[in-house]
């Protein structure tokens, strides 16, 4: 192929490339304002939203800032307009080459980017022979290209709820900014004390509920003072008035909020008081007119049942507990008397609760142990274990059942008993119960024992002398009976060696 | 002008030896002419050839067809559970002289040919799969303190079942990986149904002319490579690929959710070796996108993993693969 053919494909493909480059410089355009349009909506929030905080630091400042509302709705139009338009202006100056604009045409026509490829190996250094044929092959389809056109892209903009919710909330900021900005019916109000926003019902229900109103106006003024400023004669006078309205002031202090508990206003309150319960404290319902029963005889259950018997003082007491918080002089926290309430008032429901459950305990055992078994809940009140001093042969005590629990003998056995109370343990000597003897066996498995491994090897002939040997001394009797035996032996073994010769001579010669 | 003219009879001859083989082969496959032309695609690239389908589409015969139509060397393996490496690799005998004597010789394995069927490839041992990754790759096997190099061309075309996964072993990833392509064989059409019946029913065996040489099948392969890849193409290839890895910038929700592994950098090469020969039997001489993006399917679903959560949501390597391409725009400039 012709370097003069190159040039004359390049200018082909450039003359090809220009429109179809304009068309997609158009198309960028539109497909960038396009992708544009969600944020630019959401930049409609921006007039009105400043709108609103000029409004609010004007009315901050006391500055009457009248602004006619239809200036700030044309100025919210033109920021989002100008966004798409610098967004639109910036696709639009992006450069687009040959190549691109080519492979345009090639999508268009099906050209499998023939034009787009040869345009690009013309700028190949050395173009290889396949390179060359490429773009032969692309000098014969660029008349098929002429005239082409591409065609309009139409592209529509997607708007989420999100994106929509932008513009809702610069309509919000816009009416809230006109609100505020509107000239205020009596501008007297602010000085008189009533707070802007407060319309005459708001006060006609202060006026109906005085002392709400007094607490309500009265209590800020107090309670920004430090802990450290405060008068302890308003203090005492607050107090006479607590004593009467207290549920309101525990109330109005804790509308207030300085980050303490109601319960321990209430209680701190309460430390010069006739007693009477608060809404913290229990009340009488459980205590004086309904005594507690007695609970179960289980050694956790003692402290109720003494409660028990004891209710009327008790309930005095948690009423007083309750009150008590600041006027012993405890050094506690207020809200360190907590569990007194807490435990008088939860104790009731928790001891049914467990009744219930205990019930229904003995119940399901009875029906496993497959009969009916005799209740253990007798319901009688337990063994009476005062440790009074007393010596021996009184009454038995009124509440003893016989069931357990040591007699009278017995707790009076042992100084420390009596006259410390202190338990003593019981120690009474005897022998044990002569019942079965269980005998146990232990099996004990055979286990290996280390030794010291010897190891085997050949038994050679001594090469060393034997040593020292022993020789017993025979007594001389011995020594004699000894030497008379093995003469007597030799004399007999020759005896008979003798007679065997002459024997066998006699009969030779017979 | 002398290049040009020749790179444009180069391609023509690739054309036509392509054709010529082709028609051979069909003279004994009936129908099933996408997979055979993605099957010499993968001889004539330079690449290895999966063929999965069930039993009874000629997947075996297909290879064996090649095999005949073009004159090279040409081994059938049979995998089996108890195949060992040196079954196929080669080992050393010990070969008895007629005069006497023994001696030790080197006996090689069906491995060393030109054309492989591996026939039921999933059906031996991991191990005896893994003895094929140094042929595939290197087209070398080293065995018995020797380094046999393989004669080009070398192409194995493996064939799997898809069912009866039991008793079967599972290709290794590294070795998936280093097939160019992998080829779901499906069931014939209607009007097929009645030339497979007729041509193996009858009395008469189709009998193939060899249409080409191994020393043709080198050229062919030269050509192909000669081909050369836009820009575009090569920057869309890429992002293919990448949109196949979970976690790139290129992969779409259903890769981020349901692949555990992706395409390696071999996806990206078979992309192209495919498009080259797509863009010769086109008649063009340089690859476009249109190339790349057909020939996706057959290069990367084989080197996608579905992960766990994928499986168990029924996602397949063909739904990533096809999701990635509708992911994947060409790049506009």
């Amino acid at each position: 192929m012709d370097p003069s053919d190159d040039t004359t494909l390049r200018d082909e493909l450039h003359a090809l490339a220009t429109p179809a480059g304009d068309a997609l410089r158009a198309h960028r355009v539109q497909r960038s304002r396009t992708a544009a349009v969600p944020r630019a909506v959401q930049l409609l929030v921006v007039a009105p939203l400043l709108y609103l905080v000029l409004c609010l630091l004007l009315r901050g400042l006391g500055v009457d800032f009248g602004m006619a509302w239809w200036i700030v709705a044309a100025l919210s139009i033109p920021v989002p307009v100008v966004y798409l338009g610098i967004a639109g202006e910036r696709a639009g100056k992006a450069p687009i080459s040959d190549v691109a604009a080519l492979t345009l045409i090639d999508d268009g026509l099906g050209l499998q980017d023939r034009l787009s490829s040869a345009r690009e190996y013309l700028d190949a250094e050395a173009p290889t022979p396949f390179m060359q044929a490429a773009i032969e092959d692309a000098h014969n389809h660029t008349q098929q290209a002429q005239g082409f056109e591409l065609a309009p892209e139409s592209s529509r903009a997607q708007l989420s709820w999100r994106d929509l919710a932008w513009p809702a909330a610069g309509a919000l900021a816009f009416f809230l900014a006109t609100l505020i900005d509107s000239p205020a019916p009596t501008h007297a109000g602010p000085k008189l004390g009533v707070p802007a926003g407060d319309g005459p019902i708001a006060a006609a229900e202060r006026l109906s509920t005085p002392d709400a109103d007094i607490t309500g106006r009265t209590e800020p003024k107090v309670q920004k003072k430090p802990e450290s400023q405060r008068d302890p004669s308003s203090e005492e006078a607050k107090r006479g008035d607590a004593g009467v309205d207290s549920d309101r002031t525990k109330k109005s202090r804790g509308q207030i909020g300085r980050g303490k508990s109601s319960t321990a206003q209430s209680t701190s309150g309460r430390s010069s008081g006739d007693g009477e319960a608060t809404d913290q404290a229990q009340p009488t319902k459980g205590g004086a007119e309904k005594p507690k029963k007695p609970k179960k005889q289980k050694p956790a259950k003692k402290r109720t049942a003494k409660k028990a018997n004891k209710t009327p003082k008790t309930d005095k007491n948690s009423v007083a507990s309750s009150g008590q918080g600041r006027g012993q002089g405890s050094s506690k926290s207020p809200t360190a008397s907590d569990w007194t309430s807490k435990d008088q008032s939860i104790a009731d429901d928790e001891d049914e609760l467990e009744d219930e459950d205990d019930v229904d305990d003995e119940d399901e055992e009875s029906d496993a142990r497959g009969g009916l078994q005799p209740s253990l809940r007798q319901r009688k009140p337990p063994v009476n274990r005062d440790l009074t001093l007393g010596f021996g042969g009184g009454p038995p005590p009124p509440h003893a059942n016989g069931r357990g629990g040591p007699g009278l003998p017995k707790k009076q056995r042992g100084v420390a008993q009596l006259v410390l109370g202190i338990p003593y343990p019981d120690q009474i000597t005897g022998k044990p119960n002569a019942g079965r003897t269980k005998v146990t066996q232990e099996r004990i498995e055979p286990q290996a024992q280390e030794t010291n491994v010897v190891p085997a090897e050949a038994r050679l002939e001594r090469s060393s002398p034997l040593g020292h040997l022993s020789r017993p001394v025979l007594t001389p009797w011995m020594q004699d009976l000894v030497r008379a035996f093995q003469k007597t032996a030799q004399a007999t073994l020759s005896e008979t060696l003798n007679k065997t010769q002459k024997t066998n001579a006699r009969s030779k010669h017979d | 002008m002398t290049d040009n003219k020749a790179a444009k009879q180069d391609a023509e001859d690739f054309r036509a030896a392509h054709a010529k083989i082709k028609t051979e082969v069909q003279r004994f496959i009936v129908g099933q002419e996408p997979v055979i032309d993605a099957a010499l695609t993968g001889l004539l690239a330079g690449g290895h050839v999966m063929l999965e389908g069930v039993p009874g589409l000629g997947k075996t015969m297909l290879v064996r067809a090649i095999g005949e139509a073009v004159d090279i060397g040409f081994s059938r393996i049979q995998f089996t559970p108890d195949l060992m490496p040196a079954d196929i690799q080669g080992t050393n005998v010990l070969v008895e002289h007629e005069g006497g004597g023994h001696e030790v010789t080197f006996q090689q394995g069906p491995l060393v040919s030109n054309l492989i069927l591996a026939d039921e490839i999933n059906r031996a041992t991991p191990r005896t799969q893994s003895a094929l990754l140094e042929a595939m790759q290197e087209n070398q096997i080293s065995v018995a303190g020797r380094v046999i190099k393989l004669e080009e061309p070398y192409c194995v075309m493996a064939t799997q079942n898809p069912i009866e996964q039991e008793g079967t072993y599972p290709l290794p990833e590294a070795q998936l990986d280093r097939f160019l392509m992998k080829i779901v064989v499906g069931y014939p059409d209607e009007q097929d149904y009645e030339a497979i019946i007729d041509r193996t029913t009858g009395g008469e065996d189709p009998e193939i002319n060899k249409v080409s040489s191994g020393e043709e099948i080198r050229r062919y392969r030269r050509t192909i490579r000669s081909v050369p890849i836009p820009q575009r193409v090569k920057q869309y290839a890429i992002h293919l690929v990448m949109g196949t890895q979970p976690g790139s910038d290129f992969a779409c929700g259903l890769v981020n959710n349901a692949v555990a592994l992706g395409a390696s950098p071999r996806g990206a090469q078979g992309l192209m070796l495919a498009g080259k020969v797509r863009a010769l039997l086109d008649g063009r001489f340089s690859v476009s996108v249109d190339d790349v993006s057909k020939s996706a399917l057959d290069v990367l679903r084989h080197r996608v993993l579905i992960s766990f959560h994928g499986q168990a949501e029924g996602v397949t390597p063909d739904n990533v693969v096809e999701a990635v391409l509708q992911h994947i725009k060409p790049p506009t400039d």
